[in-house]
């Protein structure tokens, strides 16, 4: 396929995830899994009419998109439904995001010597690459639900505030991996992870820093468009000169913004309205740039991921439900409910995927794609089934935004 | 007052400091790590271009210049030519873009005619368009051959071949910017009958062009290696303009549906169609500059749904001409234009002289309000990529003095690309249609011209 035409076909897509987004209701799954499908179908693996040379070519449009995805997890971060997160619930996302991660890297520390030539050499970033892929909990999927139950619903809130809160977790874990991963040639970073970490945070503070100053000095929306366009593109053009992981330091750069800015809900506004036109493309493209040539490897960190993911997502789960104050009703399976997985980790897969083009790529955004399919199909009716019986979250009039001043 | 108008120093302040961070941060970059990363260079200089021009223009309203004037700067302090910043295959690379930039702008620019205005200054635009293009292709033809012993490789040229190349000069000379005009509309949002006038006479003039150049471009072959005329080159012509107008009319129907029965953002499909049908309309060998204009036209004056879609191609207008603009600054070749800065500025201010007087004749002859009598000149100075594209395709047919042709193009068309933006605001600004940049469209009623 036309490189032209594919973008024209993502385009069509964006234009769907707008209008998938209904006043009324919304309409497809959460996590857009049937994009994810649906670009598997037409890939290489599938029909090929996208082929490996139009992926290629649109690879740093992809590299665009996904970062940005990470910009709105870092400008959400701290946030859920217009409050801020209690720093308990803080707390616990991001105790569950290092549980899950850690769990997903020790299969990745595992199955790296066993299943791959020169496993050995290759450990640390399949552990690192698997823990970042699989360690999301998507708020997508439970803000998908939250429209359904409007009225106060602390189990909703507390579902929200960990998958936001644990967003972290991959999104360091994508930084550590490029910067442990050997620089290209001609970059005076080789060899210094630390430099590589630090330039990572400083970059992305520095532009969050830029565009909060900017945009407090101007009201006009299509003029801060063009600012958190430019300076989201210039941080994702200046990551790959630097050999940084872009999301990574575009979260950043949306955490800074949110935390410096003084408009947050309407800049919050202004890039959520961006999610689903955003999502679907970036679904479509890691689904036709999955790559099975590692065979056996693919399969099994395919599995093993979500499969690890619910052995320890349930009975944290678990755990959580008897934290929960009183009057908050869960199921012992609540922590099914928390398995949905989406952006970050279709972001994360994809950006690996085209950092590292080989085994560690193939089976890092296999385990990803693994994780959102599993999650859609696992999580999404779970968080539902929670929630109804909960029973406190008849629809009623939507909540007003309430955010604690900053 | 505009929004930005209302800026106070410490906000100037602010966009300064952020200004010069951004070019210290890329600088940075570039030097410590000279390695070109392909498309992803690119983005990166599309990202700047969009924050630099956006802080520029900002800051250069100041001393009263338009924001083209900042995006224009921008790119030029940017690119290849002075600070390196936005390399050269960058900047080739960001041609693509600026497709999308057009396809937007030329939709904008059909959707600004309406067929109430065309039909009260029909006579006005008229003359205007029959004394723009015949005098000044005259007189400027005529300047162009007069000064051949400045212009190197004029002099070397047999009378046939040169006068050919002054009747080329002189299509060039008619061409105006479009974008140029609709970027300082989208900044100003003027109201009036000089605003009328000018958007008007530029969207027009673009056919004309068309037309004069491949009765001009058949003529010149003529001269210039003899033998006959080809008349399939008209036939080529006749089906390239039909075709173009056929596709935009379809095209304008079809958004006017779309836009009729769906409420959906539309931004996604107007992406959508610059970058598909632009490419397409190119394999084809049709106009998509006309063809868009006839789109926007035709759901501008067949469709109630027209300020529907100017609102949402104006909505993207803050980056769009940021982008187009500071991209064409990137690409304004300086030390060439200083190469041969004498003759370039004796053709530009001999065109601007001529344009003036015609204008005014025009003017005079059909009684136009005393407006258009006296600031009617000021939006048609600009010129950008129509005048470039011209002269590519020039250099392309007469390869034996194309070169030298293309550079001296260059050099003038920077001169009247920095020049005439600043002259058309001046002339909004004195004829009192500017400075309404807060208030609503619908709240203005249509001014007659």
């Amino acid at each position: 396929m036309n490189a032209y035409a594919l973008v024209v076909g993502l385009l069509l897509l964006a234009w769907a995830g707008d209008g998938l987004l209904k006043p009324e209701g919304k309409r497809g799954l959460s996590s857009g899994t049937e994009f994810l499908l649906a670009g598997i179908l037409l890939g290489p693996l599938g029909l090929g009419t996208i082929n490996r040379d139009t992926l290629e070519a649109l690879a740093p449009l992809t590299v665009v998109a996904a970062s940005w995805l990470g910009l709105l997890s870092g400008a959400h971060m701290g946030f859920a439904r217009n409050r801020r997160v209690p720093l308990s619930h803080l707390g616990a996302g991001i105790g569950l995001g290092v549980a899950v991660f850690a769990a997903c890297a020790a299969v990745g520390w595992f199955l790296a010597p066993r299943l791959l030539p020169d496993g050995e050499a290759l450990r640390p970033f399949l552990a690192l690459g698997l823990g970042a892929a699989g360690s999301e909990t998507a708020h997508a999927a439970v803000l998908w639900r939250a429209d359904e139950k409007r009225g106060p619903n602390p189990l909703l809130d507390f579902f929200s505030d960990l998958a936001v809160a644990d967003d972290i977790l991959p999104i360091l874990g994508l930084a550590l991996l490029f910067a442990l991963a050997p620089q290209p040639a001609g970059t005076p970073l080789t060899d210094e992870p630390w430099l590589s970490l630090a330039l990572t945070a400083g970059l992305g503070v520095c532009l969050g820093a830029i565009s909060a100053a900017l945009t407090r000095v101007e009201s006009r929306p299509t003029e801060r468009w063009g600012i958190l366009l430019g300076t989201a593109l210039l941080g994702v053009g200046l990551s790959a000169r630097l050999g940084l992981a872009a999301p990574a330091v575009l979260f950043l750069m949306g955490v800074t913004l949110n935390q410096l800015c003084d408009d947050g809900p309407a800049i919050r506004a202004m890039l959520e309205r961006t999610s689903r036109p955003v999502l679907l493309p970036v679904v479509a493209l890691a689904g036709a740039s999955l790559d099975l040539r590692d065979g056996r490897a693919v399969w099994v960190a395919a599995a093993l991921v979500p499969l690890v993911r619910l052995a320890v997502k349930v009975p944290l789960g678990a755990w959580f439900r008897t934290r929960l104050g009183e009057g908050v009703s869960a199921s012992r399976w609540m922590g099914l409910g928390l398995m949905s997985s989406g952006a970050i980790s279709v972001s994360v897969g994809i950006t690996v995927a085209q950092r590292f083009n080989g085994p560690v790529g193939h089976l890092v955004l296999a385990a990803a794609l693994a994780s959102v399919v599993v999650g859609e199909f696992l999580g999404t009716p779970a968080l539902r089934r929670e929630l109804k019986l909960a029973g406190n979250g008849a629809p009623s009039t939507p909540p007003a935004p309430q955010e604690t001043p900053s | 007052m505009s929004a930005a108008g209302q800026r106070t120093w410490r906000s100037r302040a602010v966009q300064a400091v952020v200004l010069l961070v951004g070019f210290a941060l890329v600088y940075i970059a570039q030097t410590s790590i000279p390695h070109s990363n392909g498309m992803l260079d690119a983005i990166s200089g599309l990202g700047f271009l969009l924050l630099a021009g956006t802080l520029l223009s900002e800051l250069l309203e100041v001393v009263g210049l338009p924001h083209l004037s900042g995006y224009l700067l921008a790119g030029i302090l940017a690119g290849p030519h002075v600070l390196g910043l936005v390399d050269h295959d960058s900047v080739e690379r960001l041609g693509r873009v600026n497709a999308l930039a057009l396809a937007l702008i030329a939709l904008a620019g059909g959707a600004e005619l309406r067929l109430e205005t065309l039909r009260s200054s029909f006579r006005s635009l008229a003359w205007a368009t029959f004394l723009q293009t015949t005098l000044v292709g005259l007189v400027v033809g005529g300047l162009f051959l007069g000064l051949s012993s400045f212009i190197p490789f004029l002099a070397a040229l047999p009378l046939p071949a040169a006068m050919a190349a002054a009747m080329l000069w002189a299509v060039l000379a008619t061409t105006r910017s479009p974008s140029a005009v609709l970027a300082v509309t989208a900044q100003l949002r003027p109201k009036g009958p000089l605003t009328d006038f000018t958007i008007a006479f530029v969207m027009l003039s673009d056919i004309v062009v068309v037309v004069a150049l491949s009765l001009t471009l058949a003529v010149a072959k003529l001269l210039v290696d003899g033998g006959s005329v080809d008349a399939s080159s008209f036939t080529t012509l006749g089906r390239e303009l039909l075709g173009s107008v056929a596709l935009g009319t379809t095209l304008g129907a079809v958004l006017a549906i779309y836009l009729r029965f769906s409420k959906q953002a539309l931004l996604p499909v107007l992406l959508g169609l610059g970058f598909g049908l632009t490419e397409l309309l190119k394999y084809v060998h049709l106009d998509p500059l006309l063809s868009f204009m006839v789109a926007g036209f035709v759901v501008q004056n067949f469709s109630a749904s027209g300020d529907r879609l100017l609102d949402s191609v104006e909505k993207t207008g803050a980056i769009v001409f940021v982008v187009f603009f500071a991209t064409a600054g990137a690409h304004l070749d300086l030390p060439l234009l200083a190469s041969i800065w004498p003759v370039a500025v004796a053709l530009a201010g001999g065109r601007l002289l001529i344009t003036v007087a015609t204008a005014q004749l025009a003017s005079h002859i059909v009684k136009d309000p005393p407006l258009i009598r006296r600031w009617g000149w000021a939006g048609l100075v600009s010129q950008a990529g129509l005048a470039l594209g011209v002269a590519v395709l020039l250099t392309r047919a007469f390869p034996s003095f194309g070169d030298g042709f293309y550079t001296l193009a260059v050099g003038v068309v920077a001169i009247n690309e920095m020049v005439g933006p600043v002259l058309f605001k001046l002339g909004l600004d004195r004829a009192g249609e500017s400075g309404k940049g807060l208030v609503d469209r619908a709240e203005t009623a249509p001014v007659k011209a």
